[in-house]
């Protein structure tokens, strides 16, 4: 495989740079603990994991299609859509002003998930239709399907009997069922975490072990090379398109229940820190490349740098430069990838 | 070797606007031979197999493979129906392992219906036992080196069970023990019934690994022949013996005293041209032959100062100069008409007047605002001098026909009133009538004064208005003819001397 | 399909044979990575300045803000 690493300068400054954000990340955390011993508890690392799972789900969806060569800038939209969808039918049917009055016995909950599944798949296959059929540049159809997601969002919460306003009040069942843990001995692992994990093992397979996955690769590495040797690009890209809509459902049902009131605003630019997670964990924009260990890694040490701010109470806003900081160096980092290989 | 043959392509008739690339081509393979095709740039190869291949649909003739007639649709159904081919640049997926590459869009699968991983791996492995292959599937075939990609490329056609397999021009990057095993893995495929063909410009490699030879010229088949009744010599001069017409004006200018020297001129990015010298007369017509790759343009953009040099000197009227950009260059009087007019050339949605005196914008300026009456007067000037056919100044150039646009983009530099002019590639496609008229400009130019170097790959071109032809070959300067002595043979010897 | 249209505008004698060149230069132009007019050295540069820049205004935001 690659080169056996002797410790000679050369390599050890490519594995610095290639690593340099996992590095940054180390020390980050050894100084958040200097300053704050109190941050290294499990409650913490449950927390971080929890908040990041929602965000890992998505990210798992984007991955896919960062690695066929595209992009996806309509995936918090559409989050924000599915939540709004399925809060509004799982809200306690006690709760005097819900979306659907005529709901009077709570639903099973795998109801609004398949309809939350459906209607993220339905915004996709519009993005997978005019990346695969309409030839048309991914950044610029998921742009247009951003704006009409959000606004099928607006609307829909609009047309409440009461007008717009948050979509709260949800089932417990819903709510236990999503915020719940797992008591296992004296940890508490939370419901969420145990989703992202099986959610993160079928894509897992998917990439590495069936023909879809190898064609992902082969289309995003050498579009070329993988038409001539039979590979039927529009299929394959439709159904990696529809595979992310499947990912964007779950993760927008899980979090409608985990933050508790879906407005407007909920998944606005979620993508950004799906699509971050994803280059800060080795997906490369370049197409071809990527892996689900390291899309997680990505997205939860994101998750870390975030939380870890707001946790040293630094400046709200501040985070948002650090942000933007981080994936200009990601990027950075995997250009440099790029070009070292040429 | 039986003498059946595993393709037999006949009376092939391919034609473009305005020109024949195929003339009645013939080509017939034996089974289990290495068939090599030798022609100049614009013989006639690549198109050929493109018509072969399906990427061309060709005009007329018939392609029989094992006796059956076959029209491909695309590479992939020739693939699929044993035919493939090895490109000069691979086109593989890099990020990917070696049997992945090999086995895309037909991975195996086990009983669940998921990749059969160590199926695909003993797949590979047989493939590569069988052919001597010493490496690992499972290596990402991006840290290959160009050898091993090129036989996984080789196994790969192998896999499909390929009856016919081209390869063109294998060896241009490869070391010779290389292409010692490279050849080792021809003959193995030719011994068991493969048949090869081999394109490529090494006539001592074509002359060792071949059995048969065929040559073509100007989109004609010439001959075919079994390998052991040619010579270098002979197949070069097939390669060129063309009858010269009376395609050129009759030489006017006489060169002077030098008023251009080149030193050791290398180019700073490889590939480029590496370490050239030359002189240049004033009113000389100086032309650069080659073949595709030699570096002829490089050498000339090097010249003008649009690539750096790591090396050498430039020298005009005497005294050393250095053009660190295209403004420098203008400023010591060069003039450079690149390779591509319809890329790097024409403002092809811009009119006739605004390509024609863009280059000496600066030269209409007068207290910042452009002086509209000498705009057009000098359009006029490169209208009638350069006698381009238009209906007005205003008409976009891409209405023009290619050889007027050639004209317009030639006028507008000699409006920055250059004395050498650096020509690449200028009678590319254009009609014969309109390169008579480029010809005669140019032995216009010459006769005022101008020095011009013209690269070319039409040798005859070369041969009918230069005073002198530089020779290049591989980035490096292999001669320069004084047109008298020159022929095409020795031009070609020269062309492939460090090849 | 693509490849026949970028041939077809250059086909006269001399040109089948460059045309290999513009086949060249598509196949490299695929990545969004490769007009980057930076070498392996400098990138190394840029994102060394980045990481100083990044650890700056942690630093600004931990212990100042």
């Amino acid at each position: 495989m690659e080169k056996t690493s002797k410790l000679n300068p050369g390599n050890l400054k490519e594995k610095l740079v290639n690593n340099a954000l996992i590095i940054i990340l180390g020390l980050m955390l050894v100084v958040v603990v200097i300053i704050e011993p109190g941050f290294l508890s499990i409650r913490n690392f449950s927390n971080i994991l929890a908040q990041a799972s929602t965000r890992g789900i998505l990210a798992l969806g984007i991955a896919a299609l960062i690695i066929l060569g595209g992009t996806d800038l309509s995936a918090g939209r559409i989050l924000g859509c599915c939540a709004a969808i399925s809060a509004s039918l799982l809200q306690s049917t006690t709760y005097a002003s819900r979306y659907y009055p005529q709901i009077t016995k709570g639903l099973p909950l795998f109801v609004p998930l398949l309809v939350s599944i459906a209607v993220a798949v339905a915004f996709s296959i519009f993005n997978g239709f005019g990346v695969a059929f309409l030839n048309l540049h991914p950044f610029i159809i998921t742009l247009g399907t951003q704006l009409i997601a959000f606004g099928s969002t607006c609307i829909y919460i609009d047309s409440q009997r009461g007008g717009a306003q948050p979509l709260s009040t949800l089932d417990s069942r819903y709510t236990n069922f999503v915020k719940g843990t797992f008591d296992v001995g004296f940890m508490q692992i939370p419901h969420l975490v145990v989703i992202l994990l099986i959610c993160a093992a079928v894509v897992y397979i998917i990439w590495n072990h069936t023909v879809l996955g190898k064609n992902m690769y082969a289309l995003g590495g050498n579009i070329e090379a993988a038409k001539v040797s039979g590979i039927n690009a529009k299929s394959n890209i439709m159904i990696i398109y529809i595979m992310a809509g499947v990912l964007y459902g779950i993760a927008s049902f899980l979090e409608a229940a985990r933050i508790g009131s879906v407005t407007t605003t909920v998944g606005f630019n979620y993508e950004f820190d799906a699509i971050s997670g994803s280059i800060i964990g080795g997906v490369s924009f370049a197409g071809g490349i990527g892996t689900v260990p390291g899309v997680l890694v990505g997205v939860i040490m994101l998750q870390t740098i975030n939380y870890s701010l707001t946790y040293l109470n630094v400046n709200p806003y501040l985070q948002y430069i650090v942000k933007g900081l981080l994936i200009i160096v990601a990027v950075a980092i995997d250009a440099r990838k790029y070009l070292a290989k040429k | 070797m039986a003498d059946a043959f595993i393709l037999e392509m006949t009376g092939i008739c391919k034609n473009f606007p305005g020109v024949k690339a195929l003339d009645e081509v013939q080509l017939h393979v034996r089974k289990g031979t290495v068939h090599s095709l030798c022609g100049e740039n614009g013989a006639g190869k690549s198109t050929l197999m493109k018509c072969l291949f399906g990427i061309y649909k060709r005009d007329e003739g018939k392609v029989v493979i094992d006796s059956e007639e076959c029209n491909f649709r695309d590479p992939k159904h020739a693939l699929e129906c044993g035919v493939s081919m090895v490109h000069q640049e691979l086109n593989q997926v890099l990020q990917r392992s070696v049997m992945e590459n090999i086995w895309l869009g037909r991975f195996p699968k086990n009983k669940i219906g998921f990749v059969d991983h160590k199926k695909m791996f003993k797949d590979t492995k047989k493939i590569f036992d069988e052919l001597e292959i010493n490496t690992n599937p499972k290596t990402r075939i991006g840290t290959l080196s160009v050898s091993e990609r090129q036989m996984v490329e080789i196994a790969k056609a192998v896999s499909y069970n390929t009856k016919l397999l081209v390869l063109d021009e294998p060896t241009s990057s490869l070391a010779n023990e290389e292409i010692e095993q490279l050849f080792k893995i021809i003959r193995k495929l030719r011994d068991q019934g493969v048949g090869i063909i081999y394109i490529s410009h090494k006539l001592d490699e074509i002359l060792t690994i071949s059995d048969d030879v065929t040559v073509m010229r100007d989109g004609k088949w010439i001959t075919s022949d079994r390998a052991d009744t040619f010579t270098t010599q002979k197949i070069i001069s097939l390669m060129v013996g063309r009858p010269m017409e009376n395609r050129f004006p009759a030489k006017i200018n006489v060169p002077g005293e030098t008023i251009m020297s080149v030193k050791n001129l290398t180019g700073m990015y490889a590939p480029s041209c590496i370490d050239v010298s030359f002189d240049l007369r004033k009113g000389e017509i100086l032309g650069v032959a080659g073949l595709v790759g030699s570096r002829r343009t490089e050498l000339l953009e090097t010249i003008f100062g649009i690539a750096h040099h790591s090396a050498g000197e430039i020298y005009v009227h005497g005294k050393k100069i250095y053009n660190r950009n295209s403004v420098d260059a203008m400023k010591h009087g060069f003039a450079m008409l690149t390779e591509e007019r319809r890329a790097t050339g024409i403002f092809g949605v811009a009119s006739v007047g605004f390509n024609s005196i863009i280059a000496n914008i600066r030269g209409y300026s007068r207290y910042g605002f452009l002086q509209k009456k000498k705009m057009v007067k000098d359009t006029k000037w490169v209208i009638d001098s350069m006698r381009v056919k238009t209906p007005k100044q205003s008409t976009r150039i891409k209405e023009l026909s290619g050889g007027n646009q050639q004209k317009v983009i030639i006028g507008r530099w000699l409006l920055t009133k250059p004395e050498i002019m650096l020509l690449d590639e200028p009678t590319r496609g254009i009609d014969v009538g309109a390169k008579y008229e480029i010809y005669e400009l140019i032995g216009e130019l010459a006769n005022s004064g101008k020095s011009v170097i013209v690269v070319s790959s039409e040798m005859p071109e070369l041969l009918g208005i230069c005073d002198r032809i530089l020779v290049m070959s591989n980035g490096r300067m292999s001669g320069i003819l004084d047109v008298k002595d020159a022929t095409q043979e020795k031009m070609m010897e020269l062309a492939v001397k460090y090849v | 399909m693509t490849e026949d249209n970028k041939e077809k505008e250059v086909p006269v004698q001399g040109a089948a044979g460059n045309s290999e060149k513009t086949q060249e230069k598509h196949s490299v132009r695929d990545s969004v990575y490769s007009n980057l007019p930076f070498t392996v050295k400098q990138m190394d540069w840029i994102i060394g300045g980045l990481l100083i820049l990044l650890a700056a205004v942690l630093f600004v935001g931990i212990f100042i803000l």
